[in-house]
């Protein structure tokens, strides 16, 4: 029996008490640490998936949209631009890639990228099965997509029209699916993708092209120059159906550039001088960040609040059960226990305590954020773990240590004043 | 050297007319029996000779220690070591069964654990069938002889018992005061008993008398 033992002893006789205050830190740990997972995560999702585009050209409209719904694929694209003013960006000589974008369709909850395949390289996305798209009608699934949707390479789907779920269907044209890709960990799990013509003409609106209306980065340049990660990467290119299409109209442009200095020459240019605006990933993530800030704030105030109310009820907790445990104490003490031994009791009773609910409140926090990650597809899409632990959590603990620690100060200071025979002869 | 040596001891509470204690010498192994009527400061004498309050005036000297001169800790460690007591309300700790209670008391002893002999103990005063079960559930009976049990769970030189037959009949005083005895004896332990009782008062080597001289 050592002072630890004696302090479980002490906690399990009254189950309810301990049961209460646990849950009562639990909750105020909870939600900081889950405020905490959440915004490293997510911090850590978006500045990934912008890392390497450095520049979005897209419709006129808002910025953040823009970067959220062709970056992230989590808003509502902002409109079209004109695929004639996005096709001398493509070989423009400080642009070292190119990705255009097509949205506009979904298939469940899944959306659907028209692009090229420069999209795969762009996002270190490998086939693990089946080829890339190599026309029209052609589609390769990301790893949670093919699985959540239940298809696989050779399955035929059909799209819905809009990037939510429930749209009307395109009934007349449905898609084959060529290749799964390998879990990225990124958005591209969750996309279908295909070929920027597919979008075009699933819409009905084919155009024919002649040898300007080519798709760079799609009709065998960027894919075949560079065979990329997939190593087996084709040319989309609708001859195998006798066509040639490219788009009218594409919703963004995803630019990376040799070096920064050429794109802030370049992006006032493009804002200035065209239809189309420019928003930087980096500097739109920011401002969201910005917009964030408050609301993040008040929930970490509010768990605040509930950690000190905690705190307060580890605190009332040991010094209410202190009249009975001074009894205890001096029991203890005419048993030939030292004062140090006596005080550890009490402090290793408020740090099982404080440990206990800290454990729990990250148990609580973390497995708040795994069901949010399967019940909302927009946090799943955001790559929303419970298995993540933000590098400020560790501070969480000990300052819930801490807390435990103070709290079993101010009754272990009482302790110390008791009178060993009165406190005896009382009894 | 004797086992407890008490010269001009006298204490005095708060408010409350001081009391005066008789020189008291007390050999290894000898059984003294403290008796008065109440008042007369029979558990302030155990609490004095425990080291467990300091008096007003006089030494107390246990094994030829001053415990006046130790400190605190040193004092805490010295009683674990040498001394045990059986309370009057037993003060068995609530939180924990009754064996763990015997383990407690022996580890604090600087005892290295040793289940059996504690085991061992609660069989020779017949409560081995509650050794797991907590003090609150145990009857008036049953608390007196773990409390015994705990107090020589610790191998002390001085076994204090305060009032230790004070809720029983006197077949039941004499039964735990013949326990009391064979376990000290069996350690040669001394011990000292303060009671009222004077039914039990024969069946130790001496009697001191508080409020009217030894």
């Amino acid at each position: 029996m050592n002072p630890v033992a004696l302090a479980c002893a002490y906690l399990a006789q009254r189950p309810l008490a301990t049961l209460l205050t646990t849950l009562l830190l639990a909750l105020g740990v909870g939600t900081i640490s889950a405020l905490l997972s959440f915004d490293h995560q997510f911090r850590d999702h978006l500045l990934r998936e912008a890392r390497n585009v450095h520049l979005v050209v897209g419709s006129k409209g808002s910025r953040l949209q823009l970067v959220l719904s062709t970056v992230l694929h989590v808003d509502y694209p902002t409109g079209n631009i004109p695929w004639n003013e996005a096709v001398p960006l493509l070989d423009h000589p400080a642009v070292s890639r190119a990705v255009p974008v097509s949205l506009g369709d979904g298939v469940g909850a899944f959306r659907v990228v028209g692009t090229t395949g420069v999209f795969l390289e762009a996002h270190g996305a490998h086939l693990a099965k089946g080829r890339v798209w190599d026309g029209s009608f052609e589609a390769v699934l990301g790893a949670t997509a093919a699985r959540e949707l239940g298809l696989d390479v050779g399955n035929v789907f059909a799209t819905t029209h809009g990037v939510v779920a429930g749209g009307p269907e395109h009934v007349h044209d449905n898609y084959t699916v060529t290749g799964v890709l390998a879990p990225t960990g990124g958005v591209a799990d969750r996309l279908v993708l295909t070929s920027l013509e597919s979008i075009w003409e699933v819409h009905d609106q084919r155009i024919p092209t002649a040898g300007d209306r080519r798709v760079p980065g799609g009709d065998g340049d960027a894919a075949r120059k560079d065979e990329g990660p997939t190593g087996d990467r084709r040319a989309q290119d609708d001859s195998a159906r006798g066509r040639n299409l490219a788009p009218a109209e594409i919703t963004a442009l995803l630019l990376t550039f040799h070096s920064p200095v050429s794109m802030l020459r370049l992006a006032p240019e493009i804002d200035r001088n065209s239809a189309m605006i420019t928003a930087s990933p980096a500097v739109e993530i920011g401002r969201l960040f910005a917009l964030l800030a408050p609301a993040l704030d008040v929930l970490r105030g509010f768990g605040i609040v509930l950690m000190a109310g905690a705190a307060l009820a580890v605190f009332t907790t040991l010094t209410g059960v202190l009249d009975l445990r001074q009894r205890d104490i001096a029991i203890l003490r005419a048993l030939g226990a030292v004062r140090a031994w006596t005080a550890g009791v009490l402090v290793a009773e408020a740090l099982i305590l404080t440990l206990a609910g800290t454990l729990l409140g990250f148990a609580l926090g973390h497995g708040a954020l795994a069901v949010i990650g399967i019940v909302i597809p927009q946090a799943d899409n955001a790559g929303l773990s419970g298995l993540v632990a933000a590098p400020g959590e560790a501070w969480l603990l000990l300052a819930a240590l801490l807390t435990g620690l103070v709290s079993a100060g101010v009754p272990l200071l009482r302790a110390g004043r008791g009178n060993l025979s009165e406190i005896l002869a009382r009894n | 050297m004797h086992l407890v040596e008490c010269q001009d001891v006298a204490h005095s509470f708060p408010g409350a007319p001081e009391l005066s204690l008789p020189d008291l010498v007390i050999g290894n192994g000898e059984h003294v029996v403290v008796t008065g009527p109440s008042g007369t400061g029979k558990t302030t004498l155990l609490q004095i000779l425990a080291g467990l309050l300091t008096p007003t005036n006089g030494t107390v000297r246990l094994a030829g220690v001053d415990w006046a001169s130790l400190t605190h800790t040193d004092r805490d460690r010295r009683r674990g070591r040498a001394v045990g007591i059986v309370f009057q309300s037993f003060n068995l700790i609530t939180a924990i069964s009754v064996l763990d209670n015997l383990k407690l008391a022996r580890r604090l002893a600087g005892y290295p654990r040793d289940d059996d002999r504690c085991r061992d103990l609660l069989d020779g005063l017949g409560i081995l069938d509650l050794a797991h079960r907590v003090p609150t559930r145990l009857s008036r009976g049953e608390a007196q002889r773990a409390a015994i049990a705990r107090a020589v769970s610790g191998e002390p030189d001085l076994l204090l018992a305060d009032e230790p037959t004070s809720a029983l009949d006197a077949d039941n005083a004499a039964s735990v005061i013949g326990l009391l005895l064979e376990r000290a004896g069996a350690s040669g332990a001394g011990v000292i008993v303060t009671t009222h009782d004077e039914r039990i008062a024969d069946m130790f080597d001496r009697r001191v008398r508080l409020g009217s001289g030894s």
